[in-house]
C-alpha cells in the first residue's frame, strides 16, 4: 500500500488506464459543439467584445474607470471638432500656414476647454505616425499608426509590446497630409474673411496675429513675425476652444522613435481591435438617458460639448454610487454612455445638431432636447425630454431658442466656466441637532466681472437650500434658478470696490449626505471658482455627535478642520471630497 | 485645425496605458464570436477533457456522453464567460467537467452500475502475486476513489491522475489552496483505508 503522496503518484503512474479517445467521437462531437455554437442566440458582437475587453482593462486600472472612460471619449470627440473651420485665403495668411502644408514633420500640444487644470496632449507626428503623451497618464510609449489604424503601447517597466487595433471609424489619412487637406479645404471657401490683426503681444512675446471668423467659428493663428511660423492655434466655436500650442514643424524626429516594432526581447501582445460601428442613435439616446439619470440626478445636462465630457468625471463617479451601482455596473454603464457620444459626433448625419436640454427633466414627453438630420433624409429626428424620438419636416422643428430660465441656467455655467467671479472661501458646517448641516459659506472675491449683474453660486448638494446671501454685510436678493443654483443679484454700486465679501448661509438635510464607516463623507465644492478653500466643521451640543477620541482627545473640542486648499492653486470649484469623522452620542 | 487624426489617438494613449493581453488571451477572446477559435480550443483540450472523465467514469462509454455534455455546454456558454485568458478557460473547462462527471455519478443507480463493473474487472489475488494487496489496481482503485465524496474524487482525479498543481486545482474548485493541501492528505488516508477494507463485502 502507498505510504505518503508521492508515493501515491507513483501507484498512479503505474496504473494501465486506457484513454486514448475514439477519433469518430471526437470528430462528431467537434461539429455538434460548433454547430451549437453558431446557433447559440446570445453570441455577443464584435462590438460587446471590444467593449467588454474596453470594461476589462479600465476595471484592472488605477485610474477611475470613469476617467479612463472620459480620456478615452475625449480622444474620439477631439478630432471631429475639426472637421470645418473659417480660413480663408490671403497672401500673408498663406505665409503663415505654408509650413503647416509643406511639413512632414510637426511636434505640438493640445488643449481641451479653457481651464488652467485641462490635460496636455503632446504629439510628435511623422507622417501617418504619432509618438503621444497625455499630461495625467503616466507610463508607457505610445505609438500610433494611423494608416494601419492601430496602436503600440510598450510598456518597458513590464517588458510588454501590446497592440490594439480600431474599426468602425471613418477613414484616417496621414497625420501632416490630412492637416495640409483640410487647411487648402477651407481656403477655399468663398464666404470666410481673415483679420490681420498685426503685432500682438502673449506672454511677454510678440506675435504675428491672423483671426479667421465664421458663422460659428474664430480661428486664431499666432506666428513668429521673424519666420512667419505659426505656434499657436487656437479654435473656438459656441461652446468650445480647442488651442494646439508649442507648434514646431520639420523637427528632425530620430525615426526609431516611431517604430512600430516590439524592442527586441519584449513580450507581444495583441489585445484585438475595438469597433465603433454599431455606434448608433439609439445609443446615444442611452448616453443621453444616462447623462441625466444617473450624472444630473433626473434633469438633463445644460449642454454636452467636449469640455462638459472633460470635466464630467467627479460629478460621474458621485452619480454612479447615488445610483448604487456595482463596480461592474459602472463600467458597463461608463461604455454606454460613451459609446452614444460617438454617435453625435461621427455618425451625426449632415448638417449641424441642436440640443436644448438645459432644464429639462427626464420624462418630459413635451420638450424637444435634441436635433438632427440623419444623412439622406429629408426630415429631421427631434429626441424628446422621455426621449421618444420623432421625424419632423424642417419648418416644423423646433426653435432652438431658449427659454430666460434655460438661458440663465446656461448662462450660469457659462460664468463659472469663464472665471468671471474667483474668489477665496472659508465654510463653516454645523452640525444641528435638527439633523440638518447649516453652513456658512464666506467668500472673498479677488476677481469679479465688471459687466455682470448677477453672480451664479452653486451649492454642494442638490437639497441644499440657499436661506440667505450677504455682499460686504449688505443682504442682496436672489433667485432659485435649478437644483444646487441660484442667480445673486449684485448691488451695482458695489461692483467698483477691489474687494467684495460674499456670505451665503444654507442648509442641507444630513440624510442628503454620504455615509462612510467612520462618519460621513462630504463634497468639496467652491460656491463659485476658487483659489483657496477651507471648510470647518462644527458640532453643535446637542447635535448627538462627538469627534473620535482620534482627532479630538477632549470631548469639549467641537469644531475640527477637515479640509484646506492653498489659495495659490489654480481657480477650480470641486476639489473631490473629505472624511467628517464623528461617533453617535449615547 | 488638428485633424480628426489626433482622436484616435488620445483614445489610444488612454487606452494603450491600460491593455495587458496576451495573445492566448486574444484566442478565447476571439473564440466567443468565433468558432474558428473555438474550434482551436476544442483541439487542444479534448483529450484532457476525454481522459479526466475516463478517470472519473472507468467507463469511456460513459466518459465520451459526458466529454460531449461538456463541450456543449462550453459552446452554449462561451458567450457570456468572463475569463480572457487561456488558464481562464482551462479552469472554467475542469470545473464544468468536474461537475458534469459528479452529476452523473450522483445518481445511485448510475454510482452503482460503475462499482460492478469495476469489480468485474479486478484481478483476484493469486498466492503467486505477494505485491498485490500492497499496490492496487485501477478497477481497485477506481472503486476506494468512488466511496470518496464527490468533491474529493474531482481532487484525487486532478491531482494525481491529471497532475494538475494544487494552485490550479484551487482556482478550478474555487477553495484556498492551504487547505485543499490538508483536504487532499486527509483524502489519501481515506483512500487507503478504504483500499485495506474495500474487499471485505463493499462491493
Amino acid at each position: 500500500m502507498f505510504k505518503d503522496e508521492a508515493d501515491f503518484e507513483k501507484v498512479v503512474g503505474r496504473l494501465k488506464i486506457d484513454t486514448e479517445p475514439n477519433p469518430a467521437h471526437r470528430e462528431n462531437l467537434r461539429r455538434q459543439m460548433l454547430s451549437v455554437f453558431n446557433q447559440a442566440e446570445q453570441k455577443p458582437s464584435t462590438r460587446i467584445i471590444a467593449f467588454r475587453t474596453l470594461r476589462s482593462i479600465i476595471m484592472k486600472n488605477p485610474f477611475t474607470k470613469i476617467a479612463a472612460t472620459i480620456v478615452v471619449i475625449t480622444g474620439i470627440l477631439l478630432g471631429l471638432h475639426f472637421t470645418g473651420g473659417p480660413f480663408s485665403a490671403t497672401v500673408t495668411f498663406a505665409d503663415v500656414i505654408r509650413p503647416i502644408l509643406n511639413a512632414r514633420t510637426a511636434s505640438l500640444d493640445i488643449l481641451v476647454g479653457s481651464q488652467e487644470n485641462q490635460p496636455v496632449i503632446h504629439d510628435d507626428v511623422m507622417g501617418s505616425l504619432i509618438r503621444r503623451t497625455v499630461s495625467n497618464i503616466e507610463g508607457p510609449d505610445i505609438i500610433i499608426d494611423l494608416e494601419q489604424q492601430k496602436f503600440l503601447t510598450i510598456d518597458h517597466a513590464k517588458k510588454t509590446a501590446t497592440y490594439i487595433g480600431l474599426s468602425g471609424l471613418p477613414d484616417i489619412k496621414n497625420y501632416v497630409e490630412l492637416l495640409g487637406t483640410t487647411i487648402t479645404r477651407l481656403q477655399n471657401m468663398p464666404d470666410f474673411q481673415v483679420e490681420d490683426r498685426g503685432i500682438e503681444e502673449l506672454d511677454g512675446i510678440d506675435y504675428l496675429v491672423f483671426v479667421a471668423s465664421g458663422e460659428n467659428d474664430t480661428v486664431t493663428v499666432w506666428a513668429d513675425p521673424e519666420t512667419a511660423l505659426p505656434v499657436r492655434i487656437e479654435h473656438k466655436t459656441l461652446n468650445m476652444q480647442i488651442v494646439c500650442e508649442n507648434l514646431q514643424f520639420d523637427v528632425a524626429f530620430d525615426e526609431s522613435l516611431f517604430s512600430m516594432e516590439a524592442p527586441e526581447g519584449y513580450e507581444v501582445q495583441d489585445a484585438g481591435a475595438l469597433d465603433f460601428s454599431d455606434s448608433n442613435e439609439n445609443a446615444f439616446i442611452e448616453t443621453l438617458r444616462i447623462w441625466a439619470q444617473i450624472i444630473e440626478d433626473g434633469q438633463f445636462p445644460d449642454s454636452i460639448n467636449l469640455k462638459d465630457v472633460i470635466n464630467l468625471g467627479p460629478k460621474f463617479d458621485r452619480g454612479m454610487k447615488r445610483a448604487g451601482l456595482t463596480e461592474d455596473e459602472q463600467a458597463e454603464v461608463a461604455m454606454r454612455w460613451g459609446q452614444g457620444l460617438v454617435f453625435i459626433r461621427f455618425f451625426k448625419g449632415q448638417g449641424q445638431w441642436y440640443y436644448a436640454g438645459t432644464g429639462v427633466k427626464l420624462g418630459d414627453e413635451k420638450a424637444p432636447i435634441f436635433w438632427y438630420q440623419p444623412k439622406d433624409s429629408d426630415t429631421w429626428r427631434v429626441i424628446y425630454g422621455d426621449l421618444h424620438v420623432e421625424d419632423v419636416e424642417e419648418r416644423n422643428l423646433p426653435q432652438p431658442e431658449l427659454s430666460d430660465e434655460q438661458a440663465r441656467i446656461l448662462e450660469s455655467s457659462k460664468q463659472w466656466e469663464r472665471q468671471e467671479f474667483v474668489g477665496t472661501e472659508e465654510d463653516l458646517w454645523h452640525v444641528t441637532a435638527a439633523g440638518e448641516i447649516a453652513a456658512s459659506s464666506h467668500i472673498t472675491l479677488t476677481k469679479a466681472s465688471q459687466d455682470a449683474n448677477s453672480i451664479y453660486v452653486k451649492l454642494p448638494y442638490a437639497g441644499a437650500a440657499l436661506q440667505s446671501v450677504t455682499l460686504d454685510d449688505e443682504e442682496v436678493p436672489f433667485d432659485h434658478l435649478i437644483k444646487d443654483r441660484y442667480e445673486v443679484n449684485l448691488l451695482p454700486d458695489k461692483l467698483n470696490q477691489n474687494q467684495m465679501s460674499l456670505k451665503c448661509s444654507w442648509v442641507v438635510n444630513m440624510d442628503a449626505i454620504e455615509k462612510a464607516d467612520y462618519g460621513y463623507r462630504l463634497k468639496l465644492q467652491g460656491l463659485i471658482p476658487v483659489t483657496g478653500f477651507k471648510l470647518t466643521a462644527v458640532l453643535e451640543e446637542d447635535c448627538g455627535f462627538e469627534f473620535p477620541a482620534k482627532y479630538a482627545s477632549d470631548p469639549s473640542v467641537r469644531s475640527l478642520n477637515l479640509f484646506t486648499r492653498n489659495d495659490t492653486a489654480p481657480a477650480g470649484m470641486e476639489f473631490g471630497t473629505c472624511g467628517l469623522p464623528v461617533n453617535k452620542m449615547d | 485645425m488638428a485633424p480628426r487624426a489626433i482622436i484616435f489617438a488620445t483614445m489610444v494613449g488612454a487606452m494603450a496605458k491600460l491593455v495587458e493581453l496576451t495573445e492566448e488571451n486574444n484566442l478565447v477572446l476571439r473564440a466567443k464570436t468565433q468558432a474558428e477559435a473555438l474550434g482551436r480550443l476544442y483541439e487542444m483540450y479534448y483529450e484532457r477533457i476525454f481522459r479526466f472523465c475516463v478517470y472519473r467514469l472507468f467507463n469511456k462509454e460513459i466518459a465520451e456522453d459526458v466529454t460531449s455534455a461538456v463541450f456543449l455546454e462550453v459552446a452554449r456558454g462561451i458567450g457570456g464567460f468572463k475569463g480572457r485568458s487561456e488558464q481562464d478557460f482551462r479552469n472554467w473547462l475542469y470545473a464544468i467537467a468536474a461537475n458534469q462527471a459528479n452529476a452523473y455519478i450522483r445518481r445511485t443507480s448510475r454510482r452503482k452500475k460503475l462499482l460492478a463493473e469495476a469489480a468485474g474487472s479486478i484481478r483476484p489475488a493469486s498466492a503467486d502475486s505477494s505485491d498485490m494487496s500492497s499496490e492496487p489496481d485501477w478497477p481497485r482503485l477506481y472503486a476506494a476513489i468512488l466511496k470518496l465524496k464527490p468533491k474529493h474524487q474531482t481532487i484525487v482525479t486532478l491531482r494525481f491522475f491529471e497532475n494538475l498543481p494544487y494552485e490550479q486545482i484551487a482556482q478550478i474548485l474555487n477553495v484556498k489552496e492551504a487547505t485543499l493541501r490538508v483536504t487532499s492528505h486527509r483524502i489519501l488516508n481515506k483512500l487507503r483505508n478504504y483500499l485495506e477494507t474495500v474487499f471485505d463485502g463493499e462491493i
